[in-house]
């Protein structure tokens, strides 16, 4: 119940946060690159540091970070799969985000904003997670048995 | 208001700050795992808020995160709700036109997709870095290879006007 009203209150700050800092985690990788603008990667040195900072102290408080630092102990490295689904799906991700101008986080800002363009994004992005567990799943579970 | 006040004087690093602050916070103390590293995450969490309502109200047999199994994860919501309050507040609300409507569904669709496989979205692919996940580096910077080339493509596509 409390992992529930957990994300429900993170949720608000940082879509709070998120309206008005217009942070986006796919602009601060392409703005650097497209105009020389750093505002938004910022943000993902920001994320990347909070989070380190936050498993280290919250670790040696006592809180559950079963694992960390993983490194060559994540879970998985040997195995062929994980490395290529990291590898279609990452660059998936960043080619297809770019050319929506956002990412994920930001078009759900975006959207809480009242902006319809998001919500169009969204309703693709939603019909998305049922057509993958509908027809993509099931052709990776293939794949994986067939080729191991 | 505090947030107000807060959030007039954070900066964009500040902002990811708390973020990464928060989603560890989720994870170490509130619950918010297995699996580790997702105590934030605009895929992962949505999929597990639409699998949790497939499976209960259509009974399908939907896969999702251990942590979701009985009540879902509720970001999605916490976002979009919190995102209006500070529009709201500010007098932001936005409603223009959509140009491409089917480009913009397909392009969320796609990016969910691929996302899924990845298993993250970029901002739970930055939290599972600094968790030291090898196969999120290697997926970081494949999202880097692939916003390159989305920018190159911007870039050299005839523009139809």
């Amino acid at each position: 119940m409390i992992h529930a009203i957990a994300t429900l209150v993170i949720g608000l700050l940082i879509g709070y946060l998120g309206q008005r800092s217009r942070i986006c985690f796919i602009r601060g990788i392409s703005y650097p690159y497209l105009m020389r603008d750093f505002y938004s990667t910022a943000a993902v040195l920001g994320l990347f540091i909070g989070a380190l900072v936050g498993f280290v102290a919250f670790g040696s408080l006592g809180g559950y970070t079963q694992g960390f630092p993983q490194l060559l102990a994540t879970p998985g490295i040997s195995l062929r799969f994980p490395i290529v689904f990291a590898i279609i799906g990452g660059f998936g991700t960043g080619f297809f985000s770019v050319l929506a101008g956002g990412c994920p986080f930001r078009f759900h800002v975006m959207a809480g904003e009242g902006r319809k363009v998001a919500v169009v994004y969204l309703l693709g992005f939603y019909v998305g997670i049922i057509y993958f567990y509908a027809i993509v799943m099931k052709i990776l579970t293939l794949l994986i048995e067939a080729i191991g | 208001m505090v947030l107000d006040v807060m959030a007039s004087r954070l900066s964009a690093f500040a902002t990811g700050l708390v973020i990464g602050v928060g989603a560890a916070l989720a994870q170490a103390f509130l619950g918010v795992a297995p699996p580790v590293a997702y105590g934030i995450c605009m895929v992962g969490h949505a999929r597990d808020l639409v699998a949790w309502l497939m499976n209960h109200i259509l009974g399908t047999r939907f896969e999702m995160q251990p942590v979701s199994l009985e009540i879902p994860v509720l970001t999605v919501i916490g976002v979009l709700t919190g995102s209006a309050i500070a529009a709201l507040q500010r007098k932001e609300f936005k409603s223009a036109r959509v140009r491409n409507p089917v480009v913009v569904f397909i392009l969320g669709f796609l990016i969910v997709n691929f996302a899924l496989m990845l298993g993250a979205c970029p901002l739970r692919a930055i939290v599972y870095m600094s968790y030291g996940n090898i196969h999120m580096v290697i997926g970081f910077l494949f999202i880097v290879a692939g916003v390159i080339t989305g920018v190159e493509y911007i870039r050299r596509r005839p523009t139809p006007k």
